[in-house]
């Protein structure tokens, strides 16, 4: 009986232990688990990427000028301007062009880059695929300085020298296809992946944008031997926003601070 | 920009809750076990059980249990579906969903000497014609048959 007793006893114990250490539960920690799949996802999303640029470039940098016509003008169907009058700005800004132009081999018989105003107060300017270039009403009364718009005009054509627009377009092909075969749908994945491609496709866009504004840059020397209009330009921007610099993470463009900073030590 | 924000918000509270409610839950069922531990007795394996006593009650008993895992254990799951490895943030769901049924078909039998004949199983409440939309859930339904001597 006591025997019996003491069995129960042990048993009880017994019980009590494998209440208390459970092993059914993997004691990982799931934070560490977390990251270590984010990094691997991130790992495979930098090799995938590496993959199209260098896919992209290799193709679009061979790419003769007619296809780049073609390819242009199948975009840009249907790309109008609101506003077609033509004032003092707009023609002081087709005088800069066809000097810019007549430096760069890159740039003639591709298109006649139209030049028009967009009624917005932003200060701002884009180029079309096809070329056609807009300025924001905003810049064209912010700014006077020809220095200034030669720069900002030169900086739209730098995209369009380096086929920047084709670049992005064939890079996010190629990614897309790539990254939803590999999250096979899954929504979760998909959210991830998705997060990891836009923060690349953000840090492509900035080395983009610093390679126009070298472009721009040098277009600037050569017209007028210094850069002193795109400094006093930036320094103005500069002034005027008040976001931290840590936000370019999250931006298409470059900090003010660091644009500034790159040209002038291109002088 | 503004997804991935909220993502990370949403990850980092759900893990926050998540590992919260998780804690309370098996703290919970770690003293219910630790109070039942005496009676009932479970018998998992016996299919014919004979006994010379007499027999006052039979009665099935069952327990059943639906969990589901928080918003940062699914995500990581899903993350670990492309890798492969043990889902361990599933593990844990898992656990809980099983102890807490055994638990609740004990609690049923209060007052019986034995449950004997007891089996464990999991089943699918989910839409298994769109796996997309359907909740990851884990329910585990355990019975038995309560025997209650006179």
């Amino acid at each position: 009986m006591e025997q019996l007793l003491l069995m129960n006893k042990n048993l009880e114990e017994k019980y009590l232990s494998v209440i208390e250490d459970n092993v059914n539960v993997g004691s990982s920690n799931a934070i560490l688990e977390f990251v270590i799949l984010l990094a691997g996802i991130a790992f495979i999303c930098f090799i995938l990427y590496i993959f199209a640029d260098i896919l992209g470039s290799f193709f679009i940098d061979r790419m003769p000028d007619e296809t780049q016509m073609k390819i242009e003008n199948a975009f840009s169907f249907g790309i109008k301007p609101r506003v077609s009058a033509k004032n003092n700005d707009i023609v002081k800004l087709e005088n800069i062009r066809d000097k810019i132009i007549l430096l760069d081999k890159n740039l003639q018989i591709k298109s006649s880059f139209p030049i028009y105003e967009i009624p917005e107060k932003e200060i701002n300017a884009f180029v079309a695929p096809n070329g056609t270039i807009f300025f924001t009403k905003g810049i064209l009364d912010e700014v006077k300085d020809e220095e200034v718009l030669a720069f900002v005009l030169a900086h739209e054509l730098g995209h369009y020298a380096h086929r920047d627009h084709l670049k992005g377009l064939s890079r996010q092909i190629i990614i897309s296809v790539l990254l939803s075969l590999f999250s096979s749908g899954q929504h979760n994945v998909d959210l991830t992946v998705g997060s990891i491609a836009d923060l690349n496709g953000l840090t492509y866009s900035r080395k983009q944008e610093r390679e126009a504004d070298r472009y721009a840059n040098k277009v600037v020397f050569q017209l007028y031997g210094d850069n002193e209009g795109a400094v006093k330009f930036f320094k103005m921007l500069e002034e005027k926003e008040k976001a931290p610099e840590f936000l370019q993470y999250f931006s298409t463009h470059p900090s003010t601070v660091q644009r500034l900073k790159l040209i002038q030590q291109e002088r | 920009m503004g997804d991935l924000l909220f993502l990370i918000i949403v990850l980092g509270i759900t893990f926050m809750t998540g590992s919260i409610i998780e804690k309370r839950h098996f703290e919970k069922i770690k003293k219910r076990e630790i109070a039942l531990i005496k009676k009932p007795i479970i018998n998992f394996g016996a299919k014919t059980w004979n006994t010379n006593r007499k027999i006052k009650k039979i009665e099935l008993v069952t327990g059943e249990c639906v969990i589901s895992g928080d918003y940062f254990k699914n995500f990581v799951a899903s993350l670990k579906n492309i890798f492969g490895g043990r889902l361990t943030t599933f593990e844990s769901i898992l656990d809980r969903g099983r102890r807490e049924a055994i638990l609740r078909m004990r609690e049923k039998a209060i007052g019986a000497n034995f449950i004997i004949n007891t089996r464990i199983e999991s089943i699918m409440i989910n839409d298994t014609y769109n796996p997309q939309e359907s909740v990851p859930q884990c329910a585990i339904i355990a019975y038995g048959t309560a025997i209650t001597y006179e």
